[in-house]
């Protein structure tokens, strides 16, 4: 195994550190010129620079003041993509993506033991969270608070996914339902809406932020249970494998991608940005927690972006990294680097002992011994972590990156004497 | 002569590091990097889903007013730096409107089309002007706050970070003593209310305007 912990832990720490560079605003760093190199959106507070996609969108509402100004922002994405992506291919949707790093910690709530941790710890811990939000009006509270709501749900998730009890489900679906209802009380002004003082009923009384939450919490809640439901008959569809009909869905990134430009020029509007989850995600909850008083949903598309950030929320625990899987444009633009990419990881089959460690460790669902290094792969060094002969290894260029582990020839050697024996 | 798999690799790495340098570059001479940070400064109402509400009465201003942001700001107590074509303009006007809109600001859009509607405001909001009922008195500015010349007029009106957006609509006139009365809301502001406090002025109604 290639140093497992030294790789896991520098991805997680990059994960982290683009994570609170991307909110650096929430310190008073000011905007800047640039583009973050993953999903991430410019109207999330603190945020300092701007997101490639919208970078597209406004480069093509650009267009009618002529070819200067649309090249002003495509040429400048195209040539920081084009240099990113000659060195690291994908390689920023595994090592850097904040909703890269959202999916893998939904992923570890859902199946890693939480040892030493106590289920009502963690609650206490999101409660902790959540409550200065609702005494002070501040950003970095905001976040914090955001961070509290996140941890809540996926506590309800890995009580009812990895404990295999319902009740984690239940509860989330109960707080949901509960959230809605008072939603549309609101809306129909039985309970008198807007009511910001004191603070906290900013929060209860802002059909905004109990009709987002409420639907996240809902959706969230019923996927769990379903999922349970649906493993104990089918297996289990969070490591599905690339092939057959899961196959077909992979292209729809490349399409969304694809329509993105149309879309803006036809419409005339951000189409994209205005209904996709990630803004939800990362801008509108945080916001959200940060200043429910000062904010009202567009009555165009906030539910529309609300369902589908529920919907997002929902995907990342029933497929892992389902949406870089199937519905990332950004992925999408990244994948053709891949292949040529200094960044990569090298399969080597004469070290390879076919124990099949890789293919369950990738979040993608491929077979790293075939796919490595292919449109689906982002590079983030799963595969190598757990490879007991190194028969997987990370390299930027020449330079491998991936230690080697002690036992790796050991380990090789022990199976070609075996395999050599014909025990096997 | 055929090339190694390796060799057309670097090929293509070398290309693209040339091709991308040369983007970079060009983008760079039509001015990509103050085009983007115009853009980041003007928050993406669209990734929210959320317009900023600024309801309540209208009261016009001379300083910045206490709570402007939503609470304390560095700016409360100060007078606004109008820029001198505004105060020019409220040489010969009784009333100047500043309209901040941004490309694909859907919020934006429509309270240009209920102003349209209205008989207010003519033309798009890129190239639109007050309409020929009012010009006599009343001038008016639609100004993408995505351009940067018009971001530095945006930014004297604009509430500090956590509820900057566009659109962003300035109502300016004059008092008595010549003194710049103003008012700005950030977000969506119901086209009859901003006709209502447009006439309001010209009528006389608004206390201390002349």
């Amino acid at each position: 195994m290639a140093s497992p912990t030294t790789l896991r832990s520098r991805r997680i720490s990059l994960q982290i550190i683009a994570l609170v560079v991307s909110v650096a605003g929430v310190v008073g760093v000011k905007a800047t010129s640039l583009i973050y190199p993953y999903f991430f959106c410019p109207a999330s507070p603190g945020a300092v620079a701007a997101c490639p996609i919208w970078m597209i969108e406004h480069g093509v509402l650009e267009y009618h003041r002529g070819f200067g100004a649309v090249f002003a922002l495509i040429g400048y994405l195209l040539g920081l993509f084009i240099l990113i992506g000659a060195i690291f291919g994908r390689g920023a949707c595994g090592w850097a993506c904040p909703v890269g790093f959202f999916q893998d910690v939904m992923k570890h709530l859902r199946t890693t033991p939480l040892k030493n941790v106590k289920p009502i710890h963690v609650f206490l811990i999101s409660i902790a969270l959540i409550l200065p939000a609702m005494a002070y009006s501040s950003m970095a509270l905001g976040y914090l608070a955001t961070v509290g709501f996140y941890l809540l749900i996926a506590l309800g998730v890995h009580t009812t996914l990895k404990r295999e009890r319902v009740v984690g489900g239940a509860l989330l679906v109960l707080l949901g339902a509960l959230l809605v209802a008072l939603t549309l009380l609101l809306q129909r002004g039985i309970i008198e809406p807007y009511r910001i003082h004191p603070r906290p009923l900013a929060y209860l009384t802002s059909i905004e932020f109990t009709g987002f939450t409420g639907l996240i919490s809902l959706l969230t809640g019923i996927s769990s249970i379903a999922i349970l439901k649906y493993r104990e008959r089918r297996g289990d569809p969070f490591r599905l494998r690339m092939g057959g009909k899961e196959r077909l869905a992979r292209p729809v990134k490349y399409f969304i991608l694809l329509s993105i430009a149309p879309l803006s020029y036809v419409t005339g509007t951000l189409a994209f940005t205005d209904v996709d989850p990630v803004g939800g995600l990362v801008a509108t909850l945080p916001t959200l927690f940060y200043q429910p008083e000062l904010w009202r949903g567009n009555p165009t598309f906030f539910w529309i972006k609300a369902f589908n950030t529920a919907l997002f929320v929902a995907l990342s625990i029933t497929v892992y990294r389902g949406w870089c899987r199937y519905l990332c444009p950004l992925g999408a633009l990244w994948a053709p680097f891949n292949r040529t990419s200094l960044f990569r990881v090298e399969y080597n089959p004469k070290r390879c002992i076919d124990c099949n460690l890789c293919i369950k460790a990738c979040p993608m669902g491929l077979d790293p011994r075939k796919q490595v290094n292919t449109a689906e792969c982002i590079m983030c060094g799963k595969c190598v972590e757990v490879c007991p002969t190194d028969a997987l290894v990370l390299k930027l260029g020449r330079r491998r990156l991936s230690r080697p582990s002690p036992r790796a020839d050991l380990i090789l050697k022990r199976y070609e004497e075996v395999k050599g024996g014909g025990s096997r | 002569m055929t090339l190694s798999s390796s060799s057309k690799r670097l090929l293509v790495w070398v290309t693209l590091i040339l091709l991308g340098a040369a983007f970079l570059i060009s983008a760079y001479n039509e001015g990509s990097l103050e085009k983007t940070k115009a853009l980041v400064k003007v928050k993406c109402l669209g990734c929210l889903g959320l317009d900023p509400h600024r309801g309540g009465e209208v009261s016009f201003w001379v300083e910045y007013p206490k709570g402007y942001s939503g609470g304390e700001s560095w700016r409360v107590g100060k007078t606004p730096e109008h820029p001198d074509w505004i105060l020019e303009e409220l040489g010969g006007k009784r009333v100047v409107v500043l309209f901040f809109w941004g490309e694909g600001c859907e919020p934006c859009a429509r309270q240009w089309e209920g102003m349209r509607k209205l008989g207010f405001v003519t033309g798009e909001e890129r190239d639109g002007s007050i309409s020929p009922a009012y010009s006599e008195n009343v001038s008016l500015y639609s100004m993408d706050a995505g351009v940067e010349r018009y971001q530095r007029v945006y930014n004297v009106y604009l509430p500090p970070p956590g509820s900057a957006g566009v659109p962003m609509t300035v109502v300016l006139t004059t008092s008595e003593s010549g003194e710049v009365l103003w008012y700005s809301r950030v977000g969506y502001w119901e086209p009859k209310e901003v006709k209502e406090v447009v006439e309001g002025i010209l009528a006389g109604e608004i206390v201390g305007a002349k």
